[in-house]
């Protein structure tokens, strides 16, 4: 048997490998990702004041610092028991719209656009998203930027810093929202709105209206039956910040829908001796493998998990291509990984529709956007919605309000299992008997596991050299480098 | 305006994460280098824990940017530093970049989109042991390599490090005292 890992040296966002078994008869028998584990989190965190964690957790990571920012905030909520009044939770939920809103346009533009406007087998150097504004035009490109920078500055507008913020507290946020900065916000709230409309155009055009890029979505290839979590709100639509989590199975019933509180009654990790990373399974199904179905507790939380696991959109225009995207793919729930992407297009839409009906509704600048903790602090557990999937932090304090334990789970941990799988299925369709591996093929691997737009660790590091990716052939019996293809 | 004149705008970019162990090493040095530079006419210290597109707005304004940065290199002693042009990285490939755009394809694009992007950019960076652990504190071998570090982009950006009277790694912060 042979081992053939893609080894993607990465330069800014973590890195991974992704390791194939082949036979010696060139037919795939495995596939597994392998990343780093980010280590120490837990000792880094302990005798630190409980309320250092929003500021602390959201510099774990270059890529979603707002995600960790507003789990952690929630968690010190529970902490000490506050409830927030309704226009501090609007601020709160306001802003992590708009963070979705940039984060969501960067994904499909950068990474999840090139394989679709540019196909699959364009050659790597073209296939980014230089290569996406060359073939749909420079002024998408500045519409792609204002929409990126527009959505920092709501950030930066809240008291927090751009990059890391700063300004969710324990019982509420640090600055209200004045009706100059109101005014503002609505601007950019309509221009997301706008946005994200041009963006489904877009996969109208491009994807949609290709039959071969729509069978390729719909093919075996690509799908995967597993339960689907996502956080929904009172009225089982769709939510980023806030909401009990809602578990379908891959016939799209009901499974379970629980409080953030009770996340440990439900979700258990397996452990596996080639990886340093735990894979978060459904405690009450069980572990049964890197396999799909009913039996298996293996669930996703992606964009297209947070469709599956609502009954639909809040917002008006969202909610309208939810119904398209069902209509389309054959109804619910969708099992097909590529249609993530689409999936993510509707989530930005209904960023933008939240944020501006939030940044209108006349409480936004309500004078009551804090309450001040006054219960002993004891354990709390915040869950949000991060564009990579379900986020909770978990904090247990001492009575005052030092950190004893913490227990995070990332949103890109509860697809590692699924990511494995989803690269074996689609290797398993392109890797067969006699085949040659060559760059479109590793790129059609590769939008497996992009589409789940992975996070695999924390911001920068590792070289960005001449080697962006290594192809390692080598014997499972020996361990002996038979072959290896460089992609510079 | 060219590389090398005393009109040159130029910008040290310390970049990584604070929190990472040997990752903050970028961050650290542009840190060392700020006093170092503050009385110096057209050179900026800028400092990111993110990349991708915003690499494109740090980068925007100068001619030339010496970016300062964790290298990860299987098999290379860590506290190596190692100097490089952006020209040396090709194009974006997805994974390398797992969530945006590559140095490369950001300043193609800044300039593509019009933007007011530098001639040269230089990347210092230095070989790390460890940017997995949640840590403010740096490993010893690349704490002892920022001083080469501070040094190696002066001479980028022609500046004489004996003329300052004090060149040292700066202090870590303490953690908060519970």
């Amino acid at each position: 048997m042979k081992k053939i890992s893609i080894d993607p040296i990465s330069r800014l966002e973590g890195h991974g490998r992704i390791d194939l078994f082949v036979k010696d008869d060139g037919e795939l028998a495995n596939a597994y990702l392998v990343i780093p584990e980010i280590r120490g989190f837990e000792k880094f965190a302990e005798g630190r004041p409980v309320e250092e964690m929003p500021r602390i957790t959201s510099r774990i990571c270059g890529v979603c610092p707002e995600a960790h920012h507003m789990a952690a905030a929630k968690a010190c909520d529970a902490v000490y028991g506050v409830e927030l009044p309704k226009t501090a939770k609007m601020i709160r939920e306001m802003q992590y719209s708009a963070f979705y809103a940039g984060d969501h346009t960067t994904h499909f533009y950068a990474l999840g656009a090139p394989d679709f406007v540019l196909g699959p087998d364009a050659p790597a150097a073209e296939r980014n998203l230089i290569g996406v504004i060359k073939a749909v035009g420079v002024d998408i490109g500045k519409q792609v930027i204002q929409m990126r920078k527009w959505a920092h500055e709501v950030a930066q507008m809240m008291g927090g810093k751009p990059v890391h913020p700063v300004n969710a507290i324990p019982g509420g946020v640090s600055r209200r929202v004045t009706p100059e900065m109101q005014k503002r916000l609505i601007e950019i709230g309509e221009y997301a709105v706008e946005f994200a409309q041009f963006t489904l155009k877009i996969v109208d055009d491009v994807v949609l209206a290709n039959k071969d890029y729509v069978n390729m979505i719909v093919g075996d290839d690509y799908t995967l039956r597993t339960y689907y979590m996502g956080l929904v709100d009172a009225n089982n639509k769709v939510n980023f910040y806030d909401g009990k989590v809602r578990v379908v199975g891959p016939d799209g019933s009901e499974f379970v829908k629980y409080e953030a509180a009770d996340y440990q009654k439900h979700i258990a990790e397996h452990v596996e001796p080639w990886s340093y990373l735990k894979f978060p399974f459904l405690k009450n199904v069980g572990w049964k493998g890197f396999v799909d179905g009913p039996e298996s507790g293996v669930y996703q939380a992606t964009p297209l998990s947070r469709l599956n696991a609502s009954d639909g959109m809040a917002t008006p225009l969202a909610q309208k291509h939810y119904e398209r995207f069902y209509e389309t793919l054959g109804g619910k729930p969708v099992h097909h990984t590529l249609a993530t992407h689409w999936a993510r297009c509707v989530e930005l839409l209904y960023a933008g529709e939240r944020l501006l009906e939030l940044a209108s509704h006349p409480d936004i600048t309500g004078p009551e956007y804090r309450v001040v903790p006054t219960g002993t602090p004891t354990e709390g557990v915040g869950i949000v919605e991060a564009p990579r999937g379900t986020l909770t932090h978990h904090y247990k304090t001492d009575e005052n309000g030092i950190v004893t334990k913490a227990n995070l789970i990332v949103g890109t941990t509860n697809n590692y299992a699924p990511i494995s799988m989803a690269i074996r299925g689609a290797a398993r369709g392109l890797i067969t008997k006699g085949s040659t591996i060559d760059e479109p093929t590793l790129n059609k691997i590769e939008m497996a596991f992009r589409s789940y737009d992975p996070c695999f660790g924390c911001a920068t590091h590792s070289l960005p050299g001449e080697m962006p990716m290594i192809v390692r052939v080598r014997s499972a019996e020996d361990g002996s480098l038979i072959d290896e293809v460089r992609r510079d | 305006m060219a590389p090398g004149t005393t009109d040159t705008r130029r910008v040290v970019l310390g970049v990584g994460n604070s929190i990472m162990t040997d990752d903050a090493v970028g961050i650290i040095t542009a840190q060392a280098l700020e006093p170092l530079l503050a009385e110096h006419p057209n050179v900026e210290v800028r400092f990111s824990e993110r990349g991708g597109f915003d690499l494109m707005d740090l980068l925007d304004g100068c001619d030339h940017a010496v970016i300062v940065d964790a290298y990860l290199v299987p098999g290379t002693p860590p506290g190596t530093v190692l100097s490089r042009r952006a020209e040396d990285f090709l194009g974006s490939h997805h994974l390398y970049a797992a969530h945006g755009i590559d140095l490369p394809t950001a300043l193609r694009l800044g300039r593509e989109l019009g933007g007011d992007m530098p001639e040269r950019v230089d990347i210092i960076g230095v070989v790390v042991e460890d940017p997995y652990t949640v840590s403010e504190q740096m490993t010893p071998s690349v704490t002892g390599a920022v001083d080469e570090a501070v040094e190696r982009v002066l001479a980028l950006l022609e500046i004489d490090p004996s003329s300052h009277a004090s060149m040292r790694a700066p202090r870590l912060e303490e953690p908060p005292c519970p």
